[in-house]
């Protein structure tokens, strides 16, 4: 459990970042985190998540459905921390 | 009885001024000292002469009125009959209760043919836009106010046909008089017509799709870096969306411009929680079938009130606040046993447009319904007349009447974390998106940390545990009245706490209280931790 939450936060922390400096001008080192994360993503079995962030990183689509694409896995991350945090009391 | 003696001792100088008007009801009456008139009683029918003119009463209602005087409608004459009868009306009439209105218990298909096609469709339109109506019923009439674009006010009298009935729109058989039947049978637990699904107009869709550019545009360039003519453009938009019936939203993205603005001041923690609210409340009223209640998703400008009698108020705690999109005030927090739950009187103004007003200094002169703040918190009151809206907060009408309770104090509850927890869990699981109001709770606390500052914030913190051995966080800001709650938490470290009255929300899952009030362990005394010049008699009786 310990993992998963650490990893949720990992990924909390991305999309705050990457939010912040904006996906137009976000550097390879932003882009090469959210590949790892995506990474472990696949591994978890997120399906959803990793749709997103597949689109989220893939700078042959357009600019506008990259940042659609990064706030829906914003918010499925919140929905997923604010569950999780219920469930742990 | 016949009706028409019934319906007669119904009428008071309201009703008939309703009717007729003001000035006529003065001529009536000087009609009458002048010389009363002989009356011709009978069974179910009455009549006068009265400057030489014939006046007829053949019914229950003001439609069976007539005068043969040349005035079309209500005359003086007619009034001055009106207030002749009441008082020569058979007294025993008096003593009847009032018989449950015939609107209320007619067939809906019955209903719906006593009013036009289009004002019956015109009140159901108004009702699934849920329109605040507010009803209060009396010995003789239910009172309704309607809260639309303009304020309307209907009376419907309790006897007598819906003919007698007045609405502040002049016109006979109005929607909203249909309205406020529509929301009394609702009410009453009767069948009112299913009504279409709410929908958005096209100003909201419009602005929505003007919100969603904005926000992939804002994602793109990045919170960091925007610039003012961006800021400018949004703080617009939430004008635009409030505007179109959107409240709600139109606050986020004013909350998101002031963090974007004041981005070098904050380390934008609270910036992602935001934008995530916002981008999930537009999707959820981009889609076809709404994920919440329409009213829940938009927002409403004005609460409901709903008039409240015979209330025992207990004080549970003061507190003063301010807020990040530029309010401040003072709330009184009291417990209702009739209730059994907290209820809320607030007084708030903008602090950039009335720079005199201070919360601190209107408390001091704050009074409820002609009781004054300090006697409110010193002891419990009765509130025999007020106006509560469905979040629990008390209006501060002018109408308002409080008296001192002459019984004994009520014991506030206190209630277990564990009991809190499940609660809210069961709510977030459900939908964590939904509006959750924050709840006043009092808790008994076992042991807690000390309190201290978040590093890089301007918030202090602490955790509590009660019996149940759950843990709460407490919150508070290093800034506004919230820093003289640190002030004092961190005076008296050493001190335990020993029960602490607060208001919790949902903070991405976790339970979050902002305190108002606590006592010290061997301390019967209740401070209120942002107001520390009002010290209250004890919780207990």
């Amino acid at each position: 459990m310990e993992q998963f939450n650490q990893w949720l936060d990992a990924g909390h922390g991305w999309v705050g970042r990457i939010t912040k400096v904006g996906l137009a001008s976000c550097g390879i080192e932003l882009l090469n985190q959210g590949l790892q994360w995506q990474q472990q993503c696949v591994s978890m079995g997120w399906q959803q998540l990793n749709t997103h962030l597949a689109c989220c990183l893939d700078e042959a689509l357009p600019l506008e459905t990259r940042a659609q694409a990064l706030l829906n896995l914003a918010a499925c991350l919140a929905t997923a921390r604010s569950l999780v945090q219920v469930e742990n009391g | 009885m016949s009706d028409v003696w019934k319906w007669l001792q119904a009428q008071d100088e309201e009703s008939i001024i309703a009717w007729a008007n003001k000035g006529l009801l003065r001529r009536g009456q000087k009609t009458l000292d002048a010389s009363p008139p002989q009356l011709h009683l009978e069974a179910d029918r009455a009549s006068a002469q009265i400057d030489g003119f014939t006046q007829q009463l053949n019914g229950a209602g003001f439609n069976h009125l007539t005068c043969t005087c040349p005035t079309p409608g209500p005359c003086h004459h007619l009034c001055a009959l009106l207030l002749a009868l009441k008082s020569a009306a058979p007294t025993q009439v008096a003593e009847l209760s009032p018989a449950e209105p015939y609107w209320l218990s007619l067939p809906m298909a019955q209903l719906e043919a006593m009013f036009s096609a289009a004002a019956m469709k015109k009140a159901q339109v108004l009702m699934s836009q849920a329109v605040p109506v507010e009803l209060q019923l009396q010995a003789n009439a239910l009172l309704a106010r309607i809260q639309n674009l303009e304020e309307i006010s209907v009376r419907l009298p309790l006897i007598g046909g819906i003919d007698d009935s007045t609405c502040s729109c002049r016109k006979s058989l109005c929607a909203h008089r249909a309205l406020v039947i529509l929301h009394a049978r609702a009410e009453a637990g009767l069948d009112t017509p299913a009504l279409a699904p709410p929908t958005l107009s096209e100003a909201a869709i419009n602005q929505l799709t003007k919100l969603q550019h904005w926000i992939l545009s804002l994602v793109m360039q990045g919170w960091g870096n925007t610039g003012p003519a961006f800021l400018d453009q949004g703080e617009a938009l939430a004008t635009e969306l409030k505007q179109a019936q959107m409240p709600r939203v139109s606050v986020l993205v004013r909350q998101i411009v002031g963090l974007a603005r004041s981005s070098r001041r904050h380390n934008g923690e609270q910036f992602q929680p935001t934008l995530n609210s916002l981008w999930v409340l537009m999707s959820g009223l981009q889609q076809p079938q709404f994920p919440r209640p329409l009213k829940e998703l938009t927002g409403s400008h004005r609460r409901t009130y709903r008039t409240v009698q015979s209330l025992t108020l207990q004080c549970a705690g003061v507190e003063l606040w301010q807020t990040d999109s530029g309010f401040h005030g003072f709330s009184v927090y009291f417990w209702t046993p009739e209730r059994a739950e907290f209820v809320i009187w607030s007084q708030a103004r903008p602090i950039e447009s009335d720079l005199e007003w201070e919360p601190a200094d209107a408390l001091k002169q704050a009074s409820l319904g002609g009781v004054k703040l300090a006697n409110l918190i010193q002891a419990p009151c009765k509130l025999l007349l007020g106006w509560l809206s469905a979040d629990n907060r008390l209006s501060s009408r002018d109408e308002t009447r409080l008296t001192a309770y002459s019984g004994r104090s009520a014991s506030i509850p206190v209630c277990a974390l564990e009991t809190i927890q499940s609660r809210w869990a069961k709510k977030i699981s459900v939908d964590p998106w939904q509006l959750l109001n924050p709840e006043p709770e009092r808790i008994k606390v076992t042991s807690q940390t000390p309190v201290q500052k978040l590093p890089g914030t301007q918030t202090w913190f602490l955790y509590l545990w009660d019996g149940s051995g759950c843990r709460l966080r407490v919150e508070g800001d290093l800034k506004g009245p919230q820093k003289q709650a640190f002030e004092q938490l961190s005076a008296s470290p050493q001190i335990p706490i020993d029960e602490i009255f607060g208001v919790i929300h949902c903070n991405q899952g976790e339970l979050v209280m902002r305190p108002v009030a606590l006592h010290w362990r061997d301390d019967p005394r209740l401070y209120h931790l942002t107001a520390p010049q009002l010290k209250a008699a004890n919780l207990e009786a």
